[in-house]
């Protein structure tokens, strides 16, 4: 019981320490999540991102810019912290605590790139059509797409972590 | 047995024991529910209330996401630097703040001859809970010499004064911190002013009106007045650290493509010319007329036309016969007189020895031209395609971010290379920022044909903030080209337009729609081939004439009067003699100066004399100004009580209205003009959803777990 107070405890911490850093950083200070994240976005859309101090990842070509609001780090918290309370009767030791703690954020980075990516293509493929739908703004249309992606991917990552941890309870069971 | 079909979605708490199968897990938490929650980890809290340590986490977590981040910021972070821009307005936020504070603007035309008389009111309107200070960047007339401005809050009007700029802005911003209601009014480009109104109180309505004059020219015997209601969004590189008090107006907030404009726009007026009008009409904006006598006409906008305030207004008419208003006006003033020669062209003569000539198109396909601008562009060279001669040759650089040329040298313009400059025209649909001078620069490396003139035809919708390094540019390359600029949609940048085509000794062309296109192709065709009069010259016989504007008259391609302002003294007479050389040869015509040519009615050739100077000085001039032009320019516009970039208005209500503390900065949002894309507006950012969007996705999501175990335990305790 400790141990998970312990975890819960850090936990807290780390989300605390992300928004702090998100809330004070500059596209600059967020490169180890906007970088990532424009490679993939790279990648499946074919466009070239040109890194530009102080504003993000600019494609002039398409007029986009994938910058601070666009990190992801709403995500990376959300799924961190659903990660944890999902994982957290695995939590026996200090040892164990770390571990979760790791894989946790560890899957909740990589889910952030690739969600948010994810999420980041279908809004330039939105963008470039200009999309809109009755009585909504493209601004509007946009938060919606983020919503939507953004929830799927919080299911996915959800099922995904029951999987795994039940097949890892089941082959300790069976150790 | 019925067999229970697993659901392909996940029925258990996630953090239920992963190793409990499907069926022990129902029969654990009906099991569970029986025993009153008493089992498993848990910390007692009230006899059996028991808190789960998931629970616990979920709590702890939630609370630390959702906590403002704010209160852990660090305040004395330096702002990031970025590069002026266009920004979206995001409606809503604090209710207590008016987010559109500028509710009407009224504009009154009088015209009389070939002089406008224009005065625009802005009515600003506070229906917010805390005061605020608004700002609102505006368009007017490239030509427009403003010449006076009011404000009016509650019953009192006070008359606002001419002042050296930084000195308006200091005395501005002392009213503003002093609680006092105050306006202030700047040009930052000849046709783009920013209203400042400090200290609108809530509940309060203040008015500015402002009113300047202008010359109305014919072309081809058609009279135009046109009043722009937008400020397109300019594309820039200039940080914002950098950028002058000028350049600032670039960062301004956009509402988004196809959205009514947020305030409302009213016209009226007269026109009155003295000669029967044969035709007037507006293709932009729906307009009543109503005959009031023998060349004198009243207009109005339709009540449909309430938010029009997207495009530009303009409205054309055509005097009986043809005939164009021309020849002298004099006026009398107490320091100073002022004439105004305006001298009917001679006939245009076609040529029938048309050397070639070689024609670059430089064709804008970034963001801004995106949709309807680019397929009217694509339109127009379509038709200017058509009016090229198989001896010319040509070439096209198509510019956005970067620029592409379709040939390495110039090719001639055989229907074959016509249609695939065509086709590789059309392969673009607009995207990218607006790198007009690398575009300009790359059609002037173009190797040249020896003894083929030159026309560089650029096509684009102007929405930049480098006008003045584009026309040094061009000023640069007169030996080598003429410069021709067509302004493709509904409320283009005129100020480039007019600028590339003076600073390039050439034309300018609007063109607002497709239908329009057709026409323009011609028209460039005929001026360049035929020019209506070259080698202008100008003299005085008896007429004491001085600080004339122009001081060297350019060519005249298009058929339209040669305007000419001056200052006179002594007595009236004498002539005043254009020469020059049409298609036929040798060009004169003497205009007698008359005593009954002056009238006091015309006043306005002071301010507009003084206005055709600064413009001369300033508008078109270099983009670094010499202490000495700054010096002549500010004395002017202090002299002659004008707008300029040195000086402003200023008006100060001197009475402490608001006592209490702050106060927001509001800028008005902008319209897109009407069939400009979202693209216009800097980059789209992909800014992802708000923390508490995800906070309600996560509730949804452990909600919807949740019902679905109880369900689960239920039906396994029935079981």
């Amino acid at each position: 019981m400790k141990a998970k107070l312990c975890l819960v405890a850090v936990a807290a911490l780390v989300i605390w320490g992300m928004k702090r850093h998100y809330s004070d950083a500059g596209a600059d200070d967020l490169w180890w999540i906007l970088s990532p994240t424009s490679r993939v976005v790279a990648a499946v859309t074919g466009t070239a991102f040109v890194a530009v101090p102080s504003e993000g990842f600019v494609s002039r070509e398409r007029m986009f810019v994938i910058e601070k609001s666009c990190a992801g780090i709403n995500f990376l918290v959300a799924a961190f912290g659903m990660l944890v309370v999902a994982l957290l009767h695995r939590v026996r030791s200090g040892v164990s605590g770390l571990s979760v703690l790791a894989v946790c954020f560890s899957a909740g980075y990589l889910a952030a790139v690739v969600v948010n990516a994810t999420r980041i293509t279908i809004a330039m493929w939105l963008a470039d059509r200009s999309t809109t739908l009755p009585a909504l703004t493209s601004a509007q249309v946009h938060r919606l797409e983020g919503i939507a992606v953004y929830f799927a991917g919080l299911v996915l990552l959800c099922e995904l972590a029951r999987r795994v941890d039940r097949r890892m309870g089941l082959i300790g069971r069976m150790a | 047995m019925a067999r229970r079909t697993r659901p392909a979605f996940v029925l258990r708490h996630p953090w239920r024991h992963a190793e409990s199968s499907y069926h022990a897990q129902n029969q654990c938490v009906a099991r569970r529910r029986r025993e009153g929650w008493r089992s498993g980890n848990g910390v007692a809290l009230a006899g059996r209330m028991r808190l789960r340590p998931h629970w616990i986490a979920n709590a702890v977590i939630a609370l630390v996401s959702l906590a403002p981040a704010g209160v852990a910021a660090q305040e004395d972070r330096p702002p990031a630097d970025k590069t002026l821009s266009p920004y979206f307005f995001v409606d809503g936020g604090d209710p207590a703040v008016d987010l559109l504070p500028l509710k009407d603007t009224r504009v009154n035309v009088a015209i009389t001859g070939v002089i406008a008389d224009v005065t625009v009111r802005q009515v600003y309107e506070n229906r917010g809970t805390r005061p605020i200070h608004a700002r609102y960047v505006f368009p007017a007339s490239t030509r427009a010499a403003v010449y006076g401005m009011t404000m009016t809050v509650g019953n009192v009007r006070i008359v606002a004064r001419i002042k050296e700029r930084e000195k308006a802005k200091t005395e501005f911003e002392a009213a503003k911190r002093e609680g006092k209601s105050a306006s202030l009014l700047e040009q930052s480009r000849p046709n783009v002013f920013t209203m400042n109104v400090a200290n609108v109180l809530p509940g309060d309505t203040i008015s500015v009106e402002l009113k300047y004059t202008e010359l109305l020219t014919p072309t081809d015997g058609v009279y135009e007045f046109v009043y722009p209601t937008v400020v397109g969004p300019r594309y820039s590189e200039t940080s914002e650290s950098q950028a002058s008090p000028e350049d600032r107006f670039v960062k301004a907030p956009y509402t988004h493509e196809r959205e009514e404009p947020r305030s409302e726009f009213h016209l009226a007026g007269s026109v009155s010319t003295g000669v029967p009008i044969q035709e007037i009409a507006s293709s932009t904006h729906q307009v009543l007329f109503r005959s009031t006598g023998q060349g004198r006409s009243e207009i109005s906008l339709a009540d449909a036309e309430q938010f029009s305030g997207n495009r530009d207004f303009i409205l054309r008419y055509r005097l009986a016969g043809e005939t164009i208003s021309s020849g002298l006006l004099l006026y009398q003033g107490r320091d100073e007189n002022f004439f105004l020669l305006m001298a009917e062209p001679p006939k245009t003569v076609a040529r029938g020895d048309i050397p070639p000539r070689e024609y670059i198109f430089v064709v804008d396909v970034s963001g801004s031209m995106y949709g309807f601008p680019l397929d009217t562009s694509k339109a127009l060279m379509g038709d200017l395609a058509k009016v090229l001669r198989p001896s010319d040759t040509l070439n096209v650089v198509v510019f956005a971010d970067g620029n592409e040329t379709f040939a390495p040298a110039s090719v001639p313009a055989t229907s074959a290379n016509l249609s695939r400059a065509l086709q590789f025209i059309g392969r673009k649909n607009g995207g990218g920022g607006t790198r007009l001078l690398e575009a300009l620069k790359q059609a002037g490396s173009v190797p040249r044909q020896p003894g083929v003139s030159r026309s560089i035809v650029l096509l684009t919708d102007g929405f930049i903030s480098a006008e003045a390094e584009v026309f040094d540019y061009i000023r640069g390359q007169l030996d080598d080209a003429n410069f021709f600029a067509f302004g493709i949609g509904s409320s283009v940048n005129r100020h480039l337009i007019e600028g590339v085509a003076r600073a390039g000794l050439g034309e300018p062309f609007i063109v607002t729609e497709p239908s329009e296109a057709s026409e323009a192709a011609d028209r460039l065709r005929r001026y360049i081939d035929s020019p209506v009069l070259t080698g202008i010259d100008l003299t005085f016989s008896g007429f004491d004439a001085y600080d004339v504007e122009p001081r060297t008259i350019p060519d005249l391609f298009a058929s339209r009067p040669i305007v000419v302002f001056g200052k006179w003294r002594g007595a009236p007479r004498g002539s005043i003699e254009i020469s020059g050389t049409t298609g036929r040869g040798i060009y004169r015509a003497s205009h007698p100066v008359a005593a009954d040519s002056a009238d006091g009615r015309h006043a306005a050739l002071r301010h507009l004399w003084a206005r055709t100077r600064i413009a001369n000085l300033s508008d078109f001039g270099p983009a670094a100004q010499s202490e000495a032009r700054v010096a002549e320019i500010t004395a002017l516009g202090l002299g002659y009580g004008l707008l300029t970039r040195y000086t402003s208005f200023i008006a100060v209500h001197e009475i402490v209205r608001r006592t209490t503390e702050g106060a927001d900065d509001v800028d008005q949002p902008l319209p897109l003009p009407a069939g400009v894309s979202d693209k216009a507006v800097g980059m789209t950012s992909g800014f992802e959803p708000e923390l508490i969007w995800l906070a309600a996705m996560l509730l949804a999501l452990v909600g919807y777990l949740q019902v679905l175990r109880v369900r689960r335990s239920r039906s396994g305790a029935v079981a």
